[in-house]
C-alpha cells in the first residue's frame, strides 16, 4: 500500500507541475463571445471546470497515473517482497493444544523457528489468526518477536493479544504473502500440496494428544419431525451436555425429548424434535446449532479430501494418516468404504500407485488394485461385460468417477462375506454416480459425463451434484440432490452422504420429491439476508468464491455482535437470528510438519496493460514538452 | 476636445467646391414630409389669410390689390438633409485597441458633414438609444459633438438590431451611419440586412491580435461578465478563424448587395491608414 501511494506521488507530481505550469502561463483576455459560443455550451467541459477549475485532460492523466501506480505497486511490491520469504504461524485454537512434551504446538513451533531462524532467509513473520471482530481471517505481521527469545513468553504474548480460532486457507492464498519468495507455514496443519521438493524442509512439531468431538451432518427426518445430528469423535470423548435457546433468550439444559445414541466409539448422534438453537457441549469443545434453520443445515466440512488427495498422489508415510483418519471416524473395513476412484489424467503407472497405497489404507480391494496394476490382468468377464473398462484399457487417462456399488450394505443380511472382492462391475449392479469433480475435489479435473452417461450406464441410476446441467438430466433413473460444495468435498461429509446412500438402498426408499430426505441447493436461496441467514454458517461459506455472497456475507457480519464467545465456537446474534461458527473441523488433523506452499503465479497480463498506460503517459509528457518548445514560433 | 482629422477637413473644403448642382439637394424638398416647415425658400406651400401675429412683410400686396383682403404667401423651409449617425457604446468597443483614433475618426465625419451643411443628428445606443444629440446645424457645433463622444463610456450589452429599429421608428433617417464593432449576436447580425440607406463603420478586432500564441485562454465577455476557458491550440484557431470570416462576410456581403449600404471595416492597426480614400470614397457614396 505504501510503495502504491509512493508511486502514486511520483506520478502525480509532473502533472501538478505541468498544470502549475498551465495555471500561471495562462492568458486573461476579454473578447466577446461571438465567437466562442459553442465553448460556452460545451456543458460537459463547463461542468468539469467548475469543479476541478482545471482542464478534463488532467483528471485524465491522474486516472492514467493512479492505474499505472496499482499496476507498479503491485509489480514493485511483488519485486521487492520476492527476495524475502515469509514465516507464517498457524492461529489456529490447535496449535494452542499440549503436545506430549507438555508445551504447546505454538511452543514448540517458536523453539522450531528460533532453531531454525538463519535457514529462513530474509523474512518477515505472520500470524494467521481469526479477527473475532469483523469475522474473518487475517494476516498479522509480527516481526517484533524477532527479538524475543523465551518462547513461553512470545506464547503468551501471541495468546492474550490474538484470536486464536481458526483461518481460511483460501485467504492464506489471496493474502499478500503470494508476493514472496518463499512462504514457510509453521504450522500443525497437513501439508498442503507440497509440489517442490526442494523447497521442503519437513519438521515435526509435535502431535497434540487433545481429544475431539465435532458435528458430522445433520438429518431432518419430515415424517417424525425429528432431525438427527452426527458427531464424528474421539473413544474418550462421554456424551455431551445440550442446551437448548429458549423463550427466556438463555440456554437451558434440557434432557427430555434429546435423544443421544452412541453409535461406536468414533461416532454419536442427537435426536431431537425441538427445533431450536442447540449448544452441545462437552468438556473440551462447545458447537451450535442450528436446527431452527430450514432446511437441512450440514455443520460440517473440512480437508480430508485433500488428505485423501495428499495420501493418493504422494505416497508418503501412510500409517500416520491411517492412524489419523481412523481417529477422525474414518472406517476401513472394505465393505465401508463406498467409493472407488479412477482418475483422469494419470498415466497407468501413477495409477496402479495410487491404486496400491490405496489398498494399503484398505480403500480399494484386491480386486480393482488388479484392475490397474501393471502386473496383473483385468479379468475377461468385466472387459466383455464393461465396455467402459475396454476404454480404460485402451487408454489409461480415461475416467475418474465414484461408483456406489449396491452391495456395499454394512447391514447386509445375506452375509458378512460379500465385499467388493466379490463385485463385478455390470451395468445393473451401478447404483449412483457422484459427479467427481465434486466429491473427489482436487482429484477430476474434467470429464465429459455426457458420454460416459449416454452410452455405458443407460440403466444407472444417478444421484447427481450440483455442478451437473440440466442438458444430462433426461434419464429417467436421474435423481439430482443438491448439495454445497464443501459438504461434498468433505469426506466426513461423503461418509455422511454414504450413510444417507446406505439407508436409501436398504430401505429401497426412492428418492423423489416426497422423500425424507431433503435436498437442499443453493440456487434456492433468496437474495434476502433473512434467508441467507436461515442458512447455517457452512453454507454462507460454500458461497466464498461469489463475490456477490461475500457481499452480503459481509454485510450481514457488518451488523452482528458478539453473544457467545468458546474456545470451538462463536454465537453471534444478527436480529432474531443466530449464526453459530463452529470451529473448522481442519483444525483437528494434527500432522505436526512446517511446510512451504507455494502459489501458483499470476498472469502478468498487467505488464501489457501497464506498458500501454506508460506509453499513453510518457506520449503526454513528451508531446506538451514539444508543444512548449514549439508555442513560441507558433502563431495563428 | 477631440479634434477633426486635417485630411477630412482639406477633403470636406473640396467638397463644398464643388458645383453646387452635383451637390447632394439640399433645397427644399416639397414632397418629403420631413421638410414642412414654413421657411424663406422659393418653393411655394400655401396662401393663407393674414393673422395677427403675422409678421406684416410676409403681406402679399398683390393680391390686396385685386381682392382688398390681407393674404399672407407661404413658402417651405429651406433646409438640408439631415444625417444620424448612431454610435455603439456597447462594452465591447472598449475591445478595439485604438480608441483615440477611433473617436477621432467619428469626430472627422461629423466635421465633413457639418462643413457640408449636412444636418447631424448623433445618438448612442447599446441595446436601446441612449443619449441623442439632435439637428446639429454648422462647423461651430463640432465642439458638441465632440464632447458628446468623448463622454461615451462603453459598458453593457449590445442590441443592435433592436437599436436600429427604434432609430429607424423615432427619426426616420434618410442616411444613417453606423459606428459598431457589430460584436452581438449572429442572428441580429443576418437580421441588419432588412435596413437600407446605411453606411457600416465596423470597427473590428480581430481574434488573432488576443490570442497569438497557443496555450490556455481565459476570455471574458465583458458584456455578460462571463468567463470561459479556451485551449487555444491549431484546433481551436481553424474554428474561430472560420467563424470570423463568417461573420465578416455576413457584413461585407449585405454591404455589397444594397446599394444604399456600403461597408467601412476598420481595425486597431488600420484605422489611421488611407484614411484619405476612406473620407473621399465616402463622400462620393453620399452624393451618389
Amino acid at each position: 500500500m505504501a510503495d502504491f501511494f509512493i508511486l502514486l506521488t511520483i506520478l502525480i507530481v509532473p502533472i501538478v507541475i505541468l498544470l502549475y505550469i498551465r495555471q500561471t502561463k495562462r492568458k486573461k483576455v476579454s473578447f466577446s463571445f461571438l465567437f466562442f459560443r459553442d465553448y460556452e455550451k460545451r456543458r460537459f467541459r463547463q461542468i468539469l471546470i467548475k469543479f476541478f477549475q482545471l482542464f478534463y485532460d488532467v483528471i485524465f492523466d491522474i486516472i492514467i497515473a493512479l492505474l499505472i501506480a496499482i499496476l507498479l505497486s503491485g509489480i514493485f511490491g511483488n519485486f521487492m517482497q520476492s527476495r524475502k520469504n515469509a514465516v507464517v504461524f498457524d492461529g489456529s485454537y490447535s496449535m494452542t493444544n499440549n503436545t506430549q512434551d507438555g508445551v504447546t504446538v505454538l511452543e514448540k513451533g517458536i523453539q522450531y523457528y528460533f532453531a531454525n531462524k538463519d535457514k529462513f532467509g530474509k523474512h518477515d513473520i505472520f500470524l494467521v489468526a481469526f479477527d473475532i471482530h469483523k469475522v474473518k481471517t487475517r494476516l498479522f505481521k509480527i516481526n517484533s518477536i524477532k527479538e524475543m527469545q523465551n518462547p513461553a513468553v512470545i506464547y503468551k504474548y501471541l495468546t492474550s493479544k490474538y484470536f486464536f480460532y481458526e483461518y481460511s486457507y483460501e485467504y492464506l492464498k489471496k493474502s499478500k504473502l503470494k508476493n514472496y519468495n518463499k512462504v514457510f507455514l509453521i504450522t500443525d496443519f497437513f501439508p498442503y500440496r507440497v509440489t517442490d521438493e526442494n523447497k521442503i524442509i519437513p519438521v515435526e512439531i509435535g502431535q497434540s494428544l487433545e481429544d475431539f468431538f465435532y458435528p458430522a451432518g445433520i438429518i431432518d427426518d419430515l415424517l417424525s419431525q425429528k432431525s438427527t445430528i452426527y458427531f464424528i469423535k474421539s473413544p474418550s470423548i462421554n456424551n455431551p451436555e445440550v442446551e437448548i435457546y429458549d423463550k427466556n433468550k438463555k440456554f437451558i439444559k434440557i434432557d427430555e425429548g434429546i435423544d443421544i445414541q452412541n453409535l461406536s466409539n468414533n461416532f454419536f448422534t442427537i435426536s431431537t424434535q425441538h427445533k431450536s438453537l442447540l449448544k452441545v457441549k462437552s468438556r473440551l469443545k462447545t458447537f451450535y446449532i442450528n436446527l431452527a434453520s430450514d432446511p437441512v443445515g450440514l455443520s460440517a466440512s473440512g480437508a480430508y479430501s485433500q488428505i485423501l488427495f495428499e495420501l493418493l498422489n504422494q505416497g508418503l508415510d501412510l500409517t500416520k494418516q491411517k492412524k489419523a483418519l481412523l481417529e477422525r471416524g474414518f472406517f476401513f473395513k472394505e465393505d465401508q468404504v463406498p467409493f472407488i476412484l479412477l482418475v483422469d489424467d494419470l498415466s497407468r503407472e501413477e495409477l496402479s500407485d495410487i491404486v496400491k497405497n490405496y489398498n494399503d489404507i484398505g480403500y480399494i480391494s484386491n480386486r480393482y488394485k488388479q484392475k490397474f496394476t501393471r502386473d496383473s490382468v483385468i479379468p475377461e468377464d468385466i472387459l466383455k461385460n464393461n465396455p467402459q473398462i475396454k476404454d480404460i484399457d485402451k487408454n489409461p487417462k480415461i475416467i475418474l468417477l465414484t461408483l456406489f456399488i449396491d452391495n456395499f450394505n454394512i447391514k447386509s443380511e445375506q452375509n458378512d462375506t460379500l465385499n467388493a472382492d466379490n463385485l463385478s462391475i455390470t451395468e445393473n449392479k451401478i447404483l449412483a454416480i457422484m459427479d467427481p469433480s465434486l466429491t473427489a475435489g482436487y482429484i477430476i479435473p474434467t470429464i465429459d459425463i455426457s458420454k460416459i452417461l449416454a452410452k455405458q450406464f443407460s440403466k444407472t441410476s444417478i444421484y447427481n451434484s450440483l455442478l451437473y446441467e440440466k442438458k444430462f438430466l433426461t434419464n429417467e433413473y436421474f435423481y439430482p440432490l443438491f448439495f454445497p460444495i464443501t459438504f461434498l468435498k468433505s469426506p466426513t461429509t461423503i461418509i455422511f452422504y454414504s450413510m444417507m446412500i446406505r439407508e436409501l438402498l436398504s430401505e429401497s426408499i426412492n428418492l423423489n420429491e416426497k422423500s425424507p430426505i431433503q435436498a437442499c441447493s443453493f440456487n434456492q436461496l433468496a437474495e434476502n439476508e433473512n434467508d441467507i441467514l436461515s442458512f447455517d454458517f457452512n453454507y454462507i461459506k460454500a458461497f466464498e468464491t461469489n463475490k456477490k455472497y461475500i457481499k452480503l456475507e459481509n454485510n450481514i457480519f457488518e451488523k452482528v455482535k458478539p453473544l457467545e464467545i468458546n474456545k470451538t465456537s462463536l454465537l453471534y446474534q444478527y436480529g432474531d437470528k443466530f449464526i453459530g461458527i463452529n470451529i473448522d473441523i481442519d483444525e483437528f488433523i494434527h500432522y505436526k510438519k512446517d511446510s512451504i506452499f507455494s502459489f501458483s503465479k499470476t498472469e502478468n497480463t498487467g505488464l501489457i496493460w501497464l506498458a500501454a498506460l506508460m506509453l499513453v503517459y510518457l506520449l503526454k509528457i513528451i508531446s506538451y514538452i514539444i508543444f512548449e518548445f514549439k508555442k513560441k514560433k507558433n502563431k495563428v | 476636445m477631440i479634434q477633426p482629422d486635417p485630411i477630412a477637413c482639406q477633403i470636406a473644403d473640396l467638397f463644398s467646391k464643388r458645383n453646387i448642382k452635383k451637390k447632394y439637394p439640399v433645397t427644399v424638398r416639397s414632397d418629403n414630409p420631413a421638410f414642412k416647415r414654413s421657411g424663406n425658400s422659393f418653393d411655394f406651400k400655401n396662401i393663407r389669410e393674414y393673422q395677427v401675429n403675422d409678421d406684416l412683410k410676409k403681406i402679399d400686396w398683390k393680391l390686396y390689390g385685386r381682392t382688398e383682403r390681407y393674404y399672407i404667401k407661404e413658402f417651405f423651409e429651406e433646409e438640408t438633409l439631415p444625417i444620424y449617425i448612431a454610435v455603439d457604446r456597447s462594452a465591447s468597443m472598449n475591445l478595439f485597441a485604438s480608441k483615440s483614433s477611433m473617436q477621432r475618426f467619428i469626430v472627422s465625419i461629423c466635421y465633413m458633414l457639418l462643413k457640408l451643411n449636412f444636418t447631424i443628428t448623433i445618438l448612442s445606443f447599446d441595446t436601446n438609444i441612449k443619449a441623442t444629440l439632435k439637428n446639429l446645424k454648422g462647423v461651430e457645433k463640432l465642439a458638441e459633438i465632440s464632447k458628446f463622444i468623448e463622454k461615451i463610456s462603453f459598458e453593457g450589452k449590445t442590441d443592435i438590431l433592436k437599436s436600429l429599429k427604434n432609430i429607424i421608428m423615432e427619426f426616420r433617417p434618410s442616411i444613417l451611419l453606423v459606428f459598431s464593432d457589430f460584436f452581438d449576436s449572429p442572428t441580429s447580425i443576418n437580421k441588419i440586412n432588412l435596413f437600407k440607406k446605411l453606411f457600416f463603420f465596423h470597427f473590428f478586432t480581430p481574434i488573432n491580435t488576443i490570442f497569438n500564441t497557443f496555450g490556455d485562454y481565459e476570455v471574458e465577455d465583458e458584456e455578460i461578465k462571463k468567463i470561459i476557458l479556451v485551449p487555444f491550440d491549431n484546433m481551436a484557431a481553424d474554428e474561430l478563424n472560420k467563424k470570423q470570416s463568417m461573420f465578416l462576410e455576413a457584413l461585407s456581403e449585405k454591404g455589397k448587395k444594397s446599394l444604399n449600404k456600403h461597408y467601412f471595416r476598420f481595425t486597431s492597426e488600420t484605422i489611421d491608414e488611407n484614411l484619405k480614400e476612406v473620407y473621399w470614397h465616402f463622400l462620393e457614396l453620399l452624393y451618389g
